[in-house]
């Protein structure tokens, strides 16, 4: 008796190339829009955190006005057979609009590990300041 | 008298999956998983027979200290697992970090080649 059993499981071995084994939590942030944004602000700026891992900065376009930031751009996907595909493609586009005067000329972006960081300094007529108690 | 115990608070990371593609391209697979925020030094790559696991912990400042206008992302650990098959070639698994992206280069094994068999006619 001749078992070819093993001869027909061949293919399916094949194609089941990868598996996932454990199941950590998914990014329950990942419900908001492409790409995830931070705002914060503080005493005299306001930052921006934009998270576009793989993307160059010449694959951004950053327009400030007075009373908005636009941050746009493209992420194009690797060439390849695709098995399976998670990350994102495609253009964006998100708006943030400012709740304070800000200084548009004066603000700065940087990246560095697939964290896009906008610094916007304040106005200086919007920044709190500390009204000394005089004795 | 009171009793100013100081706890240091150990913040916990979430721990998260992040996003990975897989492809084939010429004789190899990649692995391709998006990681922002984590440091190079932050970032561990092991395998273990033929179990391949993804760690990375993000360091971003703490985004609660000042005024948040908008939060929709923050410090998470990245933790991914990958069972690999026979047809990857384990000793020449390569990888690298840029941007962010951790692009992991897994060739396929070189004898996976079918090979002819002459059937002789014998008279």
């Amino acid at each position: 008796m001749l078992d070819f059993s093993t001869l027909y499981e061949l293919p399916k071995q094949i194609e089941r190339i990868f598996d996932e084994f454990f199941e950590p939590l998914d990014i329950s942030q990942r419900k908001f829009a492409y790409p995830p944004i931070n705002v914060v602000e503080d005493k005299d700026n306001v930052y921006v955190y934009v998270e576009l891992p793989g993307v160059n900065p010449e694959d951004v376009e950053l327009d400030i006005s007075e009373n908005s930031l636009i941050i746009k751009g493209e992420r194009k996907p690797e060439e390849g057979k695709y098995f399976r595909q998670e990350r994102p493609t495609g253009t964006f586009q998100r708006i943030i609009n400012f709740n304070v005067k800000v200084e548009k000329d004066k603000a700065k972006a940087s990246m560095k590990n697939g964290l896009l960081t906008i610094t916007i300094p304040k106005k200086e007529e919007v920044k709190s300041r500390q009204i000394p108690i005089e004795t | 008298m009171s009793n100013n115990v100081e706890k240091k608070q150990e913040y916990e990371y979430e721990i998260v999956k992040p996003y990975a593609d897989i492809l084939q391209k010429d004789n190899a697979y990649y692995i391709l998983v998006d990681m922002p925020g984590v440091d190079k030094k932050d970032l561990n790559i092991s395998i273990d027979k033929d179990i391949l696991t993804i760690e990375g912990k993000t360091s971003y400042p703490e985004f609660g200290k000042e005024k948040l206008w908008e939060q929709e992302f923050d410090n998470v650990k990245y933790v991914r697992r990958f069972t690999l098959a026979d047809t990857v070639d384990k000793e020449k698994i390569k990888a690298n970090f840029k941007n962010g992206v951790l692009k992991i280069y897994l060739p396929k094994v070189a004898e996976l080649q079918s090979k002819k068999i002459k059937i002789e006619m014998e008279e």
